[in-house]
């Protein structure tokens, strides 16, 4: 059995454990053993990686991304680029998100995931494991659906399917299904891309169909909501996880601790610079960074890692430790991490990862540094080493 | 990286050269000099390789393959998978072909072949230089038409444009033409798919008339772009020299009229010897001498070889190799294996690199010489003496585009 032992400080996607041990089967991918050094096991004949000053983390996960293999920051372009060159170029992309630290990410919708994730599973490139929603379900005349094309022609090339009225929300739910999906992501609001006001998309009556089509498939949704309507039909349609959220109230910030919904709050998507947005939605981004967040830490919600980057050039994959260090701000170093560790895997619903513990699978990740004291330890030139699927990849500095 | 400069014995890609000296400038991406070592200005930056016991090559080309991405030799199979699927499972392919030394393939049918030309160009995914026809050409009911599907559900999933007519011809060479494609293949003979060979219903036909033939050419050369025609039995091959094919695929079942004519016209021979070296189908013609010959393999490996030597066809080394179980990407060296038994190992170097590169129309590849594009094979061995040192274990290094990859 050939083995790799990691030694030095663990963050174990729950708390810390100072002079530990990981010993990683290479064969299976999985933890053997973790915890204090002299209680666990080193076999013999094994690599020794020991980095002083080091510390060794779950492989970190990212809860919301797309891949769209576009340069700009550009809803048209995104549509318009051939889904087999996106595929393409996301295969840069996701090496690079892997070189980053990160071991899992979930697409919340593009034309080419269901591909990236079964060509990925099947070792074909080097990348994050891949939970994805296929395409995602939109309202006609929805958040990606461009007004000067023929709506025909819009939808043809959208990465969502457009659906109006229940039934057709569950056939859309169908389709995701066929196309293999793992969960569904629904609009259930606008967003930055579209006018001034933020309105509520879909009604509740077609949320529930969603929710409760994917629920019978065993599929979980993850609703993108903007505004009191969009969150509060979201909550009572009873979704699994809240994206971007914003406007958050203390009713539903209640509603979403009761009922353990997730909640991505996507910082780094409103820090990244892109395009201009206009007074009101400037002070809607200022609450949100400011008021959704407190409100759904006091509630005790549970907040999870996600960038909503793109792979364009103002959101480039490989940088998405920015969430990380964003959320930090809000929640302190320590939650932060389990957001993007232990609690993402909850939400991704990946049973044996985000955690260094026996047993688990050996997603790891070695950084330079301690992302407990400061989490811009994370960033890309503190990785040294990268464990998936017990293959080791050394990043920075010497295997 | 600067400048690399490799020493050692050098073939570059039409004669040998004992004790050489490469200098490459790696962010030109080109051979800056090469020739005998003294003779060779040698920047005293430049970061010195002694290939000891080695021979730097021209980086290999294949000249003839297809991405299918499966593992099956089947039509029904390669039309089905999502192209998305396809191409990213050519990434593995592309780069298993990197790292056996090719630098540069010509791909003949694929579709979303002209994306992964584009996605090696942008620097997204590492391979060989990909030139790509697009999608092939073929007539309805042709060889790349998986006829038991209705027709428009075959010609949306197909790897080929279904065209009929001179005029629907040229309307295919613009498609694949907006679709990208650097060259244009058409299909000049049906029955050569393994469904079709294997079927109680065969029948080896031409296919495409020469006045059809004749308007892709025109199309295709006034647009720039060379015709490669697939073309197997006499008339096919016939047609496909009548049409003014710049080179032909597979040619089985060549005649002296035809060998002569070729090599009157300039035409490139590619006999792609691998695919029927390597398909447990095909081989079964060579190894069963009982069974009628209907496919000319058994003509093709003895005399259709022996004519183009006669008449000294320019043969250039494609495999026809399309990333399945029995033709992996990879293991195309295959090829120049197999033409050396007919050529002698130098005449199959020269067949996989500068005469590959001419084929192809890459003027500035294919030579270890001084403004050459920087691609650059470095093999354990002379292949010139034992041409099975061009096997993947014994790729000792390959520069692309000046950008070094060490495979084993």
């Amino acid at each position: 059995m050939p083995t790799i032992v990691l030694r030095g400080l663990i963050f174990t996607g729950t708390t810390s454990i100072e002079n530990g041990s990981v010993v990683v089967d290479q064969s299976t991918g999985m933890i053997v053993d973790a915890g204090k050094k002299g209680d666990v096991n080193e076999p013999n004949d094994s690599k020794v990686i020991e980095v002083p000053g080091s510390t060794i983390l779950p492989g970190l996960i990212d809860a919301h991304i797309h891949f769209f293999g576009s340069k700009r920051y550009d809803l048209l372009e995104w549509l318009t680029t051939p889904e087999t060159l996106v595929a393409l170029r996301s295969v840069a992309d996701a090496r690079k998100l892997l070189r980053a630290g990160f071991t899992a990410v979930r697409d919340l919708g593009s034309k080419a995931a269901p591909h990236l994730k079964r060509a990925e599973a099947e070792g074909l490139f080097d990348g994050p494991r891949i939970v994805q929603a296929a395409k995602s379900l939109a309202q006609t005349g929805g958040d990606d659906d461009i007004p000067l094309l023929p709506l025909k022609i819009a939808e043809e090339l959208s990465y969502s399917y457009y659906c109006d009225g229940p039934w057709e929300c569950r056939k859309a739910v169908r389709k995701v299904i066929r196309d293999g999906g793992d969960l569904i992501k629904v609009y259930s609001s606008g967003s930055m891309a579209q006018g001034t006001k933020v309105r509520r998309q879909f009604t509740l009556e077609e949320l529930e169909a969603i929710v409760d089509e994917a629920g019978a498939a065993g599929m979980k949704v993850a609703s993108h909501a903007y505004g009191e309507v969009a969150l509060t039909n979201s909550v009572r349609a009873g979704v699994h996880s809240i994206e971007h959220g914003i406007g958050l109230t203390q009713d539903i910030v209640k509603e979403m601790r009761s009922q353990g919904i997730f909640y991505v709050p996507t910082l780094s998507a409103y820090l990244a610079a892109k395009t201009r947005v206009t007074e009101e939605r400037a002070k809607l981004i200022n609450k949100h960074l400011t008021e959704d967040i407190e409100l759904a830490k006091q509630a005790g919600v549970k907040i999870v890692s996600g960038t909503d980057y793109v792979g364009c050039d103002t959101e480039p994959h490989g940088e998405n430790y920015h969430e990380i260090v964003n959320l930090a701000k809000y929640i302190g170093n320590q939650e932060a991490l389990i957001a993007a560790t232990s609690r993402a895997a909850e939400c991704l619903g990946l049973e044996k990862s985000g955690m260094v513990k026996a047993g688990y699978e050996a997603d790891l990740v070695v950084v330079k540094g301690n992302p407990m004291e400061d989490t811009n330890n994370l960033a890309p030139s503190h990785i040294l080493h990268v464990i998936r699927r017990g293959k080791l990849y050394t990043v920075n500095g010497q295997s | 990286m600067g400048t690399l400069i490799l020493k050692g014995r050098i073939f570059d890609g039409k004669e040998n050269l004992e004790r050489g000296a490469v200098v490459v400038d790696s962010e030109k991406r080109i051979i800056v000099d090469a020739g005998r070592e003294g003779d060779v200005e040698e920047p005293r930056d430049g970061k010195v390789i002694t290939a000891n016991g080695q021979t730097i090559l021209p980086g290999l080309i294949d000249a003839h393959v297809h991405f299918w991405g499966c593992k099956v030799y089947d039509l029904t199979t390669w039309v089905t998978t999502p192209e998305t699927l396809v191409a990213l499972r050519s990434v593995a392919d592309l780069r298993k072909l990197l790292m056996a030394g090719f630098t540069s393939v010509r791909e003949m049918g694929t579709k979303g072949g002209a994306f992964l030309s584009r996605a090696i160009k942008e620097g997204c995914i590492d391979g060989p230089e990909v030139l790509s026809c697009g999608r092939s050409l073929g007539k309805t009911g042709g060889d790349d038409d998986p006829t038991n599907l209705p027709l428009h559900i075959a010609q949306e999933l197909s790897y080929s444009y279904f065209a009929d007519g001179p005029w629907e011809c040229r309307g295919a060479v613009r498609k694949v033409i907006r679709d990208g494609a650097d060259f244009v293949k058409v299909y000049a003979a049906t029955g050569t798919t393994p469904e079709t060979y294997t079927s109680p219903m065969y029948h080896l036909r031409p296919q495409f008339s020469v006045e059809e033939m004749k308007a892709i050419v025109d199309e295709a050369h006034d647009s720039g772009l060379k015709v490669a025609i697939h073309a197997i039995g006499e008339q096919s091959v016939t047609n496909a020299i009548e049409a003014g094919a710049d080179s032909i695929e597979h040619g089985m079942a060549l005649t002296e009229d035809a060998a002569r004519e070729m090599k009157r016209k300039g035409i490139f021979y590619v006999p792609t010897l691998g695919v029927f070296l390597t398909s447990p189908a095909l081989r079964s013609f060579i190894d069963n001498p009982n069974l009628a010959d209907d496919v000319y393999v058994r003509r093709h490996l003895t005399s259709d070889m022996e004519l183009a030597k006669q008449y000294g066809l320019k043969i250039v080394a494609g495999t026809d190799f399309g990333g399945n179980d029995e033709q992996p990407h990879g293991q195309n060296y295959i090829e120049i294996v197999s033409i050396a038994k007919y050529l002698g190992n130098k005449e199959a170097l020269v067949s996989a690199t500068s005469r590959a590169a001419e084929c192809l129309g890459l003027m500035d590849n294919g030579q270890i010489k001084k403004g050459f594009k920087a691609d650059i094979t470095v093999v354990r061995g002379n292949p010139l003496e034992n041409i099975e040192a061009l096997a993947p274990a014994n790729i000792a290094l390959v520069l692309k585009g000046g950008r070094l990859f060490t495979p084993n």
